[in-house]
């Protein structure tokens, strides 16, 4: 008996259930009168029941996604930043120290004995002494010169005293007005050449007077060790310009290197915490 | 809500959690699909994993109804283009084989350890048969008595996820099984011993 594709297909239909009710009629007349019909409709049961008979196969493997598998970028962790930032901070913190390390030891070997120091303050204290002991010994000197020179006129001698202070005056005239400053500076002018001649003739006397004033030292201040026992020779004065002495009388500045340490110390240390903190949130 | 939506609805929202929990539910009936219509163990894993890629990014596309078909059509969308990339470059045996050329043993043939020897040999045996018939059909038609044999969908959900008329699908599943019968005559001895004998007048 030979069956047509028309009759493969409702007869797999009716295998199914799957024909409507004038379809199911025709079917059934014709299994009933056509034994192949029945045959073919048995066989195509068989073939289905072995395809529901097929092994279920295992998988090989699970097939989760991922994030990459899906295009999803990585969110990244918000405490991973803080704990980027602290570690930075530590590393620059462990440079900065290794740094002021090794500049201590350099310094240490290239520092200066303190004793120089010592003497220069030293020299300092005796060149204050002395410039106070200056104004008496300038006095004894003028006695000295006063008593060895030819005596000089009592106009000269006071022309001379006023001409001390003449740079002072000279110095204060521009103050004053310029019209009366100019008139003053003329003055000034004329008693500052004067004046120089004054103080070359000072210097002289000074230099005159060097064994004069090793003799009225002692005189003056009578003290034990004048009285007897030779007088040491003074320590020649060092001229200290004024900066070096507030140098050493100013407050020391603050290391910047210990501003660095102390700011990446404690930078480190508040990122650190935070993200520490951020992560027990999380979890 | 079930958990299947509850999971669905989760993995709109972009948990990718919760739709790796939809593919464990379904992964075993995903690749069962693709392995029987490709034929090869390694297209078949590497179409399941396109399948479920693609699902996630068009889960927005789902709107309600069997989510088994759902899930199939877009499987069988990927075992078609799996098809035709291996049409074009058919270089893969069916089975891996070993060094003296006979098949060599994968472990997805192994269903399950506590069964009998025997009964695992059987199963083996019928499943080996049952592919190598089905290896000879057409594409199409392949997809069809999968689809409705042994995935057990009715016809309304295969002529849906295959986007054919209901008439041609009825047409390709007689087809199939006409051929299909035909090819298994051959492997009587494997069948079952309440199957052998139908047929026999």
């Amino acid at each position: 008996m030979k069956i047509s594709k028309r009759d493969w297909v409702q007869l797999s239909s009716y295998v199914d259930g799957e024909l409507n009710s004038q379809e199911l009629k025709k079917i059934e007349e014709r299994l009933d009168q056509e034994p192949g019909f029945q045959l073919a409709l048995e066989e195509l049961r068989q073939t289905k029941t072995i395809l529901q008979q097929t092994p279920k196969l295992r998988v090989p493997r699970n097939f989760f996604l991922t994030p990459a598998l899906v295009g999803i970028k990585a969110r990244h962790h918000p405490a991973r930043g803080y704990r980027l930032v602290s570690a930075l901070m530590t590393f620059l913190l462990v440079g900065v120290l290794v740094i002021d390390i090794g500049r201590g030891f350099i310094n240490m070997g290239t520092m200066a004995p303190a004793a120089p120091r010592e003497l220069m303050l030293e020299v300092v204290s005796d060149s204050a002494a002395e410039a106070i002991e200056e104004p008496a010994l300038v006095e004894a000197g003028e006695e000295m010169a006063a008593d060895n020179d030819a005596p000089e006129t009592e106009v000269e001698a006071e022309a001379r005293e006023e001409e001390v202070p003449a740079p002072a005056l000279a110095a204060e005239a521009p103050e004053e007005g310029e019209s009366v400053g100019f008139a003053e500076e003329t003055q000034g002018k004329s008693t500052g050449e004067a004046t120089a001649d004054a103080a070359a003739n000072q210097a002289d006397d000074w230099q005159e007077d060097e064994v004069v004033e090793e003799q009225i030292i002692p005189s003056q201040t009578n003290t034990p060790e004048s009285s007897g026992t030779p007088v040491p020779s003074q320590p020649t004065s060092a001229y200290i310009p004024e900066e070096e002495i507030h140098q050493v009388e100013s407050i020391p500045s603050i290391d910047p290197f210990r501003i660095l340490e102390v700011i990446l110390g404690f930078g480190a240390l508040i990122f650190g915490i935070t993200a520490w903190v951020i992560r027990r949130r999380k979890s | 809500m079930t958990d299947l939506q509850d999971q669905i609805k989760k993995s709109l929202a972009g948990d990718l959690e919760s739709f790796n929990q939809i593919i464990l539910s379904y992964q075993s009936l995903v690749y069962n699909q693709a392995y029987r219509i490709i034929g090869e163990p390694d297209a078949a894993a590497d179409a399941t994993q396109e399948a479920f890629i693609s699902a996630y990014k068009k889960l927005h596309t789902y709107r309600g109804g069997s989510f088994k078909s759902w899930l199939l059509r877009i499987v069988s969308n990927a075992c078609y283009d799996e098809f035709r990339r291996r049409k074009r470059k058919p270089v893969v045996p069916l089975y891996p084989e070993g060094d003296e050329g006979d098949e060599m043993d994968s472990a997805s043939w192994l269903e399950d350890p506590s069964e009998k020897p025997e009964d695992t040999l059987v199963r083996r045996e019928l499943s080996e048969a049952i592919q190598f018939c089905l290896d000879r059909l057409e594409y199409e038609f392949r997809t069809v008595v999968v689809l409705i044999d042994i995935q057990g969908l009715d016809y309304a959900a295969a002529a849906e996820i295959t986007d054919r008329p209901l008439g041609t699908v009825k047409s390709r599943l007689a087809r199939a099984r006409n051929n299909l019968k035909d090819c298994l005559q051959g492997f009587k001895e494997l069948l079952p011993q309440r199957l052998r004998h139908v047929g026999e007048v």
